[in-house]
This record gives structure tokens, sequence and C-alpha cells, in this order.
């Protein structure tokens, strides 16, 4: 009896070990993919699991334009938390979720990935355009620049809540990988005025992606109607914006035969406004060289 | 020239039935008036024409100069020699540079790559993509710790099985 107990008590033990280290590998192996609401994370595959399975990360799902970096340090993620409009999703390892900016709405919020290892990565939806990166808010129009974009802002946000400052970054285009540069080129014009640029494109520059974006300070006018400002390539109209609005900014994407290769296209932003607003237009480009 | 012309004429002569007839194919529907004239060229007018120099026709003009054109033999040999040039009129300024690639700049660029063009722009951002974060992102677990652990279970499976075979000893001795 007192075997059969030794006995017993050395396959119990056993048996705990086993499904102990099963478990543990399971988890080890499954490190960085958890599930919520029927939706699949990759973000991290184990070292095997790439050489089996070519399963694409949530990255490769869900992100269009990003931007990444690693501090080369660890991070908080009870720092990082704080910075999110919106958590959607949170481990031990990782935090994915929307960062609102400043003076815009939660539409424009970037997504933001930060990994406890030192990785930030700021992105929009694929399905999102090359151009609406463009926060015109942040134009400086005695300096003719852009400060930075909302990617960029949207990183310096995090950045600044787990005090590190980077100088270097990438960006990434997830759901191009073949695409090798991106492009945005803008022009504007205060007030009434009909201002534009050349682009020639050439041919053996494969375009994945011709997008746009148009913005008005304001088209409101009390007594005489509304201002009006006109988007135009080789003086076809592509977008208007008029009517009571403070401010706008439509977004798009363009076709070959909208932007075409191989010959100069004329770019060109008008306004009939009296007062001194901002009107400004925007092409993004995400392209392989040759 | 002149054999072209008699060939173009005797084929005039062989078929001017057929192109009178016909009206050179042209169908002509609820014409009040047609007339179909027969292109003729006579050898006669070709030897006349032949011997004549080409003149100008100058028709309704306001104000018409001649000046007559006489090309010498140097002058020719000028010409020759000299090669085609931009003609400037009207203009308020204008300024030439002589235009010449030297071979090694040639050579330079040859290997760039074409280049999208942006011109009166007020604000360009270019930015190159890539490489794939997730791709260089450190994979976790590493290698090591994953052998680690296969080395432990198999120890623990091992040390399970042993200590089962003494325990059945030791009960078999009993």
């Amino acid at each position: 009896m007192k075997f059969d107990n030794s006995k017993m008590k050395i396959s119990m033990l056993g048996v705990l070990i086993l499904i102990i280290g099963s478990l543990s590998l399971y988890s080890y192996v499954n490190r960085g993919t958890t599930t919520q609401s029927g939706e699949t994370y990759h973000f991290i595959k184990p070292v095997f699991a790439q050489s089996m399975s070519t399963a694409p990360t949530f990255l490769d799902e869900e992100a269009g334009i990003s931007l990444y970096v690693n501090i080369n340090r660890s991070i908080d993620l009870s720092v990082a938390r704080p910075v999110y409009r919106t958590m959607e999703k949170e481990t031990a390892d990782y935090i994915v979720g929307s960062v609102g900016l400043p003076g815009l709405s939660s539409d424009e919020d970037v997504h933001c990935f930060v990994h406890k290892d030192g990785w930030i990565v700021t992105y929009y939806l694929k399905g999102e355009p090359l151009s609406k990166i463009v926060d015109w808010n942040l134009w400086s129009q005695s300096a003719s620049k852009l400060t930075k974009n909302k990617l960029q802002a949207g990183l310096e946000q995090m950045t600044s809540a787990i005090a590190v400052s980077v100088s270097s970054v990438n960006y990434y285009h997830f759901h191009y990988p073949n695409a090798t540069n991106c492009m945005i080129i803008l022009k504007t014009v205060v007030g009434s005025g009909d201002r534009s640029f050349n682009v020639t494109i050439p041919d053996d520059i494969k375009v994945s992606e011709r997008s746009w974006s148009h913005y008005a300070q304001s088209t409101w006018y009390t007594y005489e109607g509304t201002y009006h400002t006109y988007f135009k390539i080789n003086g076809n109209t592509i977008n208007s914006i008029s009517g009571i609005t403070n401010p706008v900014t439509d977004y798009g994407t363009l076709t070959f035969t909208n932007l075409t290769q191989g010959t100069p296209n004329v770019v060109g932003v008008s306004s009939d406004a009296r007062s001194s607003y901002l009107y400004g237009v925007c092409i993004g480009l995400v392209y392989q060289e040759p | 020239m002149i054999s072209v012309l008699a060939i173009t004429i005797v084929g005039v002569m062989l078929f001017p039935a057929e192109v009178g007839v016909s009206g050179s194919g042209i169908i002509v529907d609820g014409a009040e008036y047609t007339s179909t004239m027969t292109n003729e060229y006579s050898g006669l007018l070709a030897n006349v024409t032949s011997e004549a120099t080409s003149r100008v026709s100058v028709e309704y003009g306001d104000f018409n100069s001649k000046l007559e054109l006489n090309k010498s033999g140097e002058l020719g040999e000028a010409a020759s020699a000299a090669s085609s040039g931009v003609v400037v009129e009207y203009a308020d300024s204008a300024s030439a540079y002589e235009s010449k690639s030297s071979d090694a700049l040639e050579q330079a660029a040859t290997p760039v790559t074409s280049r999208i063009v942006v011109e009166y722009a007020d604000f360009i951002f270019g930015a190159s993509l890539g490489p794939n974060p997730v791709e260089i992102i450190p994979e976790f677990p590493s290698p090591i710790i994953l052998l680690l652990l296969m080395m432990l279970s198999a120890l623990a499976l091992a040390f399970i099985k042993r200590t089962q075979r003494k325990l059945e000893i030791s009960s078999f001795s009993r």
C-alpha cells in the first residue's frame, strides 16, 4: 500500500511537471500572440514558428504608413499607458491603442504600439492615405514648413511621457512592402489667389499610392455667403470646399488618370477668400524607385 | 523627274474613261451640280516648266521687297562649317552658355536612377521606407531558453522513470 502511494505520488508529480512544462512551452511559443474578441495579434513570432509559418503579424494585417523607433532601453508600460486615448490591447509586454493629437478630433488619432523592449510604432491603418499624416495646424506659413507630421506628433507624445528623446526614426508602409520611398508635396495660398506646383513622375517609377489632402482654415463668411477653395490637377477639379466650415481637411486617393506619369502635372489650390485664411493642398506618393 | 511625269501621263491616258466615269469612287447624292475634272499634265508643259526658274508668288501683300539672292561658293563653304543656331527675336535680354558635358560626368550620371521632379512647391518631405520593423525586432523566447526548457523536461522525465524503476526493484526485493 505504501509502495502504491509512493508510486502514485511520483506519477502525479511527473504528470504535473509535464503539464507545467507543456504550459510553459505553450505560453512561450504564443508569447505576443493574444486573442481578444476573436482578433489575433501577432507581432513577435517565435523563431521556430517563423520557420514553419508565414502568418502575417498584426501590423502586416492592419497598418499602413508607419513610423518606428527603438529607444534602446526597456519601456515601463505603466508610464506609456496614460498617453493613450483608447487602449485596444494590453499585455505584459506591449500596448496597442490610439493616441489623440492636439486640436484634432479622434478621427485623426494615430495608432501606437509600444513594446517593453523599447519599440514604439505610430501608424495609420492600411486603408488610410499617406496624405493623412499632414497636420495643417502644424504648417508654418512664415517658415514655409510643416514642422512635423501626425506620426511624429504621436511619437513625440509617447517619448515625452517616457522621458526619452529620439534622433533617428524609420518609416515603413506595411501595405506596400515593396515601396522604397514616400513623398509629400505641399502648396498653400493665403486669402484669395491661385497657386500651383508641377510634379513629373517618370514612367519607370512604380507608384503604389497617389493621395491628396485639401485644407481650408475657414470658408465661412457671414454676409456674402461662403468662401470657396478648389483643388485641381491639370485644370480638372479634384475637390472643392465651401459652406460653413471651420476648419476642414478632406482626404482622398488619385488614379493614374488624375496624376499621370511621364508628363508634368500641374497641381493647384485656389481660393476666393477675402480674409487671410490658409488653404492648402498636399500630394502624397508611395513609390518604388527602379 | 521627267520619267515619273511621263509614267503618270501614260497612266492617265490609258485609264481616262475609268476615272471619268467613276468620278474617282466618290459618290455624290442630291447635288445640284457636279463637275468632274481629269487631272492631266501634258509633255509640252513639262518641257516648258523645266526650263523656268522657281518664283516666289506673293498675294495680298501690303509691302513687298525683293532681294536678289546670290550664293557665292565661299559662302557655301563657310555656311557648311557653321552649326544650327537659336534665333532670338524681341527679347529684352539674351544670354548664351556653351553646354558641354564631360565624359566623366556622363559616366557618373549613368547609374543615377529616375527621380520625381517637383517645381514651385512650398514644401517637400521625402523619406526612405524600411526596413520592416517586424523583421528586426528581437525574437523571444530565444533559442537557448527554449532548448533549456526542453532539456529540463527531458531530465525531469528521466528522473521520474529512474525513481519508478528503483521503487519497483525495492518492492520486488521485499
